[in-house]
């Protein structure tokens, strides 16, 4: 029984590309991401990764290809790299404004908790125009898992954090594959070894390698070695 | 919380809808100041409330200014590009757009009818009463109004689809309120004098310039029929009325041209400002 569940395939995305003009942002990428998994995205700036991450949550068109989803689209939910709220709001307010679509599912008491795990408990009751980036990354992700969504899209979740904030927001996306699938783009190579079952590294738009994590590090050289090879051959750190 | 809760908050909370809410009471006080300062300093003329009130209509457009920065800056929800995806991703554009609708239209009633009532209840105890406003006519006068507000709502969510930008789409929403008809004011007597037609009095420009007559047109306009809110029996029965102290025709057809183009142009605005909210990219 839990075969079958781990073998579906939550997002299938075929061929995808998009283009600016002339320019590609993102061409010709797939991807097959498997339920309860948490899958990485990991690129130089300019890779296209938010792009990718835009088009599945739908803030963007693609121009060609294909994603399918095997659950609703309301089950997808997107953190971005710089989450944004009304400042005249304060935490609490923003998680139940996060939770009002989902307010027959979800009871009040969840935001407290969401609050809590997420490490902003001391400033629940605070506006945001007093918090600082790392705090509204903290906001945002409280924010996308308070609707409990299936299929869960971070963007650089940590990259406004410090070193306590990235260890919180890996445990909290370790949990969340317990009941969601995680697709999670980020700069920092360490995280994706730490958390990720599967990787995906692009450049230029284009999948330069998808698979397992230690499948690319190969047992011979680190992960962040083989990720710098791959996208710059010849450099090593 | 709730999308309504979070307009109204943004509103109140701040500076803007107790400015918004000064401006009015501001042109309510204004407008009594004005009709007691000409009765006291003018024996020959005698003010009415009426006059008072349309006082109260000048006074208010100030208000009316900020009103639509605020409606704009408020429906150019797309310009925050982290808070558009915050929205966005948790409610459908339709019902982001309705919230504020929903806020808005309402709230300018409100605060337009509550004011030009205390600015009435103020004015028929301070002036004369002797020519009533005739009920008809108000209540002819305020259906143009309601109508006027739905194609203004229109314009704005239009203007405000059009471009992401707070600033651009605030800019032209003021190009076609003011713009056009400061360049037809403009081009009107150039026109008459490269057709050697300037020495015609200005009350017939209507009539011949091209360009006055396109003006004629301009669908914004329809505000003009709020003079009908101060229309009074007197003036019924002589079938002309006076406004700022200045007789013209009663005519209620006077704005039926910007009225057809408002009607046809107010479910096209609609449809071009959803197309563009659906299909825009984040």
């Amino acid at each position: 029984m839990e075969k079958d569940a781990i073998s579906t395939a939550v997002l299938e995305i075929s061929n995808l590309t998009k283009k600016y003009g002339a320019s590609f942002a993102v061409e010709g990428f797939n991807l097959k991401l498997q339920q309860g998994t948490v899958h990485g995205l990991v690129g130089p700036n300019g890779a296209g990764k938010t792009t990718m991450l835009s088009i599945i949550s739908g803030l963007r068109r693609k121009t060609s290809g294909e994603i399918n989803f095997s659950l609703p689209r309301k089950e997808v939910m997107l953190m971005p790299d710089t989450p944004d709220f009304f400042g005249f709001l304060t935490a609490r307010q923003v998680v139940d404004l996060a939770r009002s679509p989902f307010s027959d599912d979800i009871s009040e008491e969840s935001i407290q908790k969401v609050i809590d795990d997420v490490g902003l408990s001391d400033s629940i009751d605070q506006k945001i125009q007093e918090f600082s980036r790392g705090m509204k990354q903290r906001l945002g992700l409280a924010a996308t898992i308070i609707g409990r969504p299936k299929l869960i899209l971070l963007d650089e979740p940590c990259s406004a954090l410090d070193p306590i904030g990235r260890y919180d927001v890996l445990e909290i996306v370790t949990k969340l594959k317990e009941n969601a699938t995680v697709l999670f783009s980020t700069h920092i190579l360490s995280d994706v070894e730490s958390v990720c079952d599967s990787v995906t590294v692009v450049d230029h738009g284009k999948t330069m390698y998808e698979g397992t994590v230690s499948g690319l590090s190969d047992g011979k050289k680190s992960f962040e070695n083989a990720v710098l090879e791959l996208l710059r051959p010849g450099v090593q750190l | 919380m709730n999308l309504w809760k979070v307009e109204l908050l943004q509103l109140f909370r701040g500076w803007r809808g107790w400015t918004l809410v000064f401006l009015f009471l501001l042109a309510s006080i204004l407008a009594v100041l004005i009709g007691f300062l000409i009765d006291r300093s003018n024996a020959s003329e005698v003010v009415g409330y009426v006059e008072v009130l349309e006082f109260y209509m000048l006074c208010s457009i100030p208000a009316g200014f900020l009103f639509i920065g605020l409606v704009v800056s408020s429906m150019s929800f797309d310009s925050n590009q982290n808070l558009s995806i915050f929205l966005r991703l948790r409610f459908s554009f339709q019902k982001i757009l309705l919230t504020k609708l929903g806020v808005y239209v309402p709230l300018s009633e409100i605060l337009f009818l509550s004011t030009f009532g205390l600015t009435f209840l103020v004015s028929i105890l301070m002036f004369d009463t002797s020519d009533p406003i005739s009920f008809k006519w108000f209540v002819f006068g305020y259906l143009f109004r309601i109508f006027g507000s739905i194609f203004w709502v229109c314009l704005i969510t239009f203007t405000s689809a059009v471009f992401k930008s707070t600033v651009a789409s605030l800019l032209l929403t003021l190009a076609i309120i003011f713009g056009f008809p400061i360049l037809v004011g403009v081009a009107t007597p150039i026109e008459l004098a490269a057709r050697g037609l300037l020495e015609t009095s200005p009350n017939e420009w209507e009539e011949i310039s091209y360009a006055a007559k396109i003006n004629d047109w301009w669908p914004t306009n329809v505000s003009d029929t709020d003079t009908f809110l101060t229309v009074t029996d007197s003036e019924v029965v002589a079938n002309k009325h006076s406004v700022y102290f200045e007789d013209t025709e009663l005519d209620p057809w006077f704005r039926l041209k910007p009225f057809i183009i408002s009607l046809c142009l107010a479910p096209l605005m609609m449809l071009y400002a959803l197309r563009t909210y659906s299909r825009r990219e984040i």
